[in-house]
């Protein structure tokens, strides 16, 4: 054989990519060339995964934080920095542009360099923007905790931060833009279409809403349909697409089977786009602004179960016959827990943009509880399938230990599901209550006959004009506030096995992994699951 | 807004969508809407070949 | 493919119109919003913050106090906004003229608070803010409130006691935050501005048919 045979990755060091430059000895080579792109992704996108980890860490505290101050106001309650208006915030920024940003970014790296079939050149430039994230979130945050949030929600850091994490994300995008005119001749995977729309629009939308609300405002209630516009993009433009470039990609090739319907996939790409930016206003439904924006914004939202159920289709159908591997795979247990939450929430998030449902939910729990079932069921269970496919094949090294990556598995699966069911009760109890001023809620769940109704878990008491009284609905919504810090508490503990786990394999403890594909066949579980073929890897 | 900012911001939307257009005109010209097999299963190859699942619990192997 | 043209056209519509839709339509129907005149009088509604008012704002922002408290009152009849006494009508574009940010808010944790200006008025309305910023739990039990405590200074009394010291009512305790003897609480400035903010949420003028 005279291609060369790596027994470690870390070997391929000083490969040259330019000797996979000859297209034909590339397809003898696929096994040391995906090693050598694996190898040449650790620097940058290690930067990006350890990051992340870390603001994972910091955000799960402060939400820890935010979460007892709203049912235990007194609970640290007189540091300034820490009061429930700047730590919810602080919150929601270090998950949103810490974790969420620096996860789907290392991501993004890693897989438009395997889809790319190159290995990745100047890590420097992809280094200086992770160094300049973490500097702008880090001040951002700061900023925050300090007095000096800008006051819109997810676009709280003040702008000069804003423009550091800008340069950052450019250096991403002309990297990837690089890479991608630099790419080995082939398919251009579905993958790739979620990525550039990231690399192309999160840019532009960024821009806007730092101009046109915070730099040169434009007058008024526009403020808030520019602002709303930007903060469902965050989730159109940035997060899903690269969760679902991810879910495309890992299914397929963990399973080992391809996508059901390749069509269906850009069919679904396409629908996203077109409607997913439109949904903004829903989150103004009811408020001052013209009735026609709202009304477009719904029925965009509602069109958006085309895409979605398009989406769900295609995993469905490419992982049926194998959800037996879910046994034997860590990543796609948190991938596809992923991709079936994208499904639901996405179903939830459409209903809830008609007025007549969003009535009852709108400044509700409900709703802080829908975007967790987003953002994290999503979104961040497919991160933590990623980097359990991507980090040892970056390290060399296998993961430490089993027991962890099943505690992390099943405390944050738990957590989520615990929390988004348990919350959005909450909510529903606030809602229901704060928009039935006439009766107090336990005459109405008598009367509609909704439970067996003996009204007593529901004790209200009546006003003088008969309305449940603010203070019944805030003592009514504190049980389940207690039950969400509890949660919590336990999608932290999951947190924290995932650190150490991504610690004990930067730090170099844990079985080397076996050439530049994965495999030993030892076990029988192991050899039923994955079949009794000859493994690829030992023909070498 | 001043007329600098509606120059400004049209003027990045239009370069914008002229590339959303050049996109789908060159994977157009390029056959990616003519052959999805080739699509789906351009991510496999003989190391990774279709069939071969790739990650397992790290105690499944010795 | 004959279809080019076409799908050149849908492709650039699909991203270029959301922003057109949300962002560039909406500015051009409302960007020239102007307060409406009273008859007989130099004054409008809403009329335009003063500078204390607008330093309130800005620690209305610092604060995060749009993360429990909206400022948009809904109307219509899924809903009991009006019945809360939240306002006299729904929330009109015209309202927000002079805000920036624009705080509408997505979290009813507390009571709207667009009208708030209109619910505590005067001299009584100060001193209650004051009460309820130093210890809302006391003033309103079994409110989650954050307490706002560092708004405020506890410092012994030199010569008369300061005009807008809290006037605490006689059953609260050290515990509570009652100052001892020779004590007094003042607000800073940052407090006092932050009430007068409060105090000129009102929005209860009627809107003139147009």
């Amino acid at each position: 054989m005279s291609t060369p045979v790596l027994e470690h990755p870390r070997e391929s060091d000083r490969l040259d990519p330019a000797a996979f430059a000859d297209a034909a000895a590339s397809e003898r080579d696929v096994a040391p060339l995906r090693a050598a792109i694996d190898r040449s992704c650790r620097g940058p996108v290690l930067w990006f995964f350890g990051s992340a980890v870390t603001w994972l860490i910091i955000g799960t505290v402060f939400a820890l934080l935010a979460s007892i101050k709203l049912h235990t106001p007194t609970f640290l309650g007189s540091a300034a920095w820490l009061t429930f208006g700047r730590v919810r915030p602080a919150h929601l920024d270090v998950v949103a542009f810490g974790w969420s940003a620096m996860a789907g970014l290392g991501c993004l790296i890693w897989l438009m360099c395997r889809l790319c079939r190159v290995p990745l050149r100047y890590p420097g430039v992809l280094v200086a923007a992770a160094v300049l994230w973490n500097v702008g979130v880090a001040s951002g945050v700061t900023a925050v905790l300090a007095g000096y949030s800008t006051g819109v929600e997810w676009v709280e850091f003040p702008t000069w931060c804003a423009f550091i994490l800008f340069i950052g994300f450019a250096l991403v995008g002309l990297w990837g833009m690089m890479t991608f005119a630099g790419r080995r001749a082939g398919h251009v995977y579905v993958s790739q279409w979620y990525l550039f729309a990231v690399i192309f629009w999160f840019p532009w939308v960024y821009a806007s809403v730092q101009i046109l609300v915070l730099v040169s405002p434009v007058k008024g209630v526009t403020q808030e349909s520019i602002h709303w516009w930007f903060g469902h993009n965050v989730l159109g433009v940035f997060f899903t697409p690269i969760g679902l470039a991810t879910i495309y990609y890992l299914i397929p090739k963990v399973i080992g089977r391809p996508i059901h319907s390749y069509y269906l996939s850009i069919l679904g790409f396409w629908s996203l786009a077109l409607f997913y930016n439109w949904a903004g206003a829903h989150h103004l439904v009811s408020g001052p602004i013209p009735a026609w924006l709202v009304t477009v914004s719904a029925v965009c939202s509602m069109m958006m179960f085309i895409p979605v159920t398009t989406t769900a289709i295609n995993h469905h159908m490419t992982m049926r016959g194998h959800f037996g591997v879910l046994r034997y795979s860590p990543t796609l247990r948190f991938v596809v827990f992923g991709a079936m939450t994208y499904t639901v929430v996405s179903f939830q998030g459409s209903l809830m943009s008609i007025r007549i449902l969003n009535e009852p939910f709108h400044f509700t729990h409900h709703t802080i509880a829908h975007a967790h079932l987003g953002l994290y069921g999503f979104y961040t269970m497919v991160m933590f399938g990623a980097m359990y496919y991507i980090v040892p094949r970056l390290t060399g090294r296998e993961w430490a230990s089993s027991k962890l990556i099943r505690t992390h598995f099943w405390a944050t699966a738990i957590g989520i599901t615990a929390m988004f069911l348990l919350l959005s009760v909450g909510g529903m109890i606030q809602g229901f209550e704060m928009n039935h001023a006439a009766r107090p809620l336990g005459e109405l769940v008598k009367e509609k006959g909704l439970l067996d109704g003996t009204g007593e878990f529901f004790k209200g008491f009546k006003m003088k004009n008969g309305a449940v009284p603010f203070l019944a609905i805030v003592r009514d919504t504190i049980p389940w506030l207690w039950i969400r810090s509890g949660t919590g508490v336990l999608m932290f503990v999951g947190h924290v096995a995932f650190a150490v786990l991504m610690l004990l394999n930067l730090t170099g403890r844990g079985p080397k992994r076996q050439g530049p594909t994965l495999f030993s066949k030892d076990t029988d579980g192991y050899q039923r699951a994955f079949g009794s073929e000859e493994s690829p890897a030992h023909t070498h | 807004m001043s007329w600098l900012s509606y120059i400004l911001i049209f003027g990045v939307l239009a370069a914008f969508g002229a590339s959303v257009v050049w996109a789908l005109w060159w994977a157009m010209k390029g056959g990616q809407f003519s052959n999805f097999q080739r699509g789906a299963k351009s991510i496999f190859d003989d190391d990774e070949p279709v069939g071969a699942r790739t990650d397992a619990f790290p105690d499944t192997r010795h | 493919m004959n279809h080019g043209p076409l799908i050149f056209l849908g492709a650039f519509l699909t991203f270029a119109s959301a922003w057109l839709g949300l962002v560039f339509f909406p500015n051009q129907q409302l960007k020239d919003l102007q307060p409406q005149a009273v008859e007989g009088s130099a004054m409008v509604n809403p009329r335009p913050y003063t500078a204390r008012e607008l330093a309130g704002r800005d620690v209305y922002v610092a604060e995060g106090c749009s993360y429990c408290h909206t400022q948009q009152v809904r109307g219509g009849e899924y809903n009991a906004d009006l019945q809360r006494g939240w306002g006299p009508r729904r929330s009109d574009p015209q309202d927000y003229v002079h805000d920036n940010p624009v705080l509408l808010g997505t979290m009813r944790t507390g009571p709207d608070l667009v009208n708030v200006g209109a619910r505590f008025t005067g001299e009584a309305g100060t001193r209650w803010h004051y009460l309820h910023l130093f210890n809302p739990q006391r003033v309103s039990p079994g409110s989650t409130m954050a307490p706002f405590r560092f708004l405020f200074e506890t410092r012994k009394v030199v010569g008369e006691p300061a005009a807008d010291a809290l006037r605490f009512p006689a059953d609260w305790t050290a515990a509570d935050g009652a100052p001892e003897a020779g004590h007094e609480v003042v607000p800073t400035d940052r407090a006092r501005a932050l009430v007068a903010y409060l105090a000129a949420l009102d929005r209860t003028y009627e809107i003139a048919k147009k």
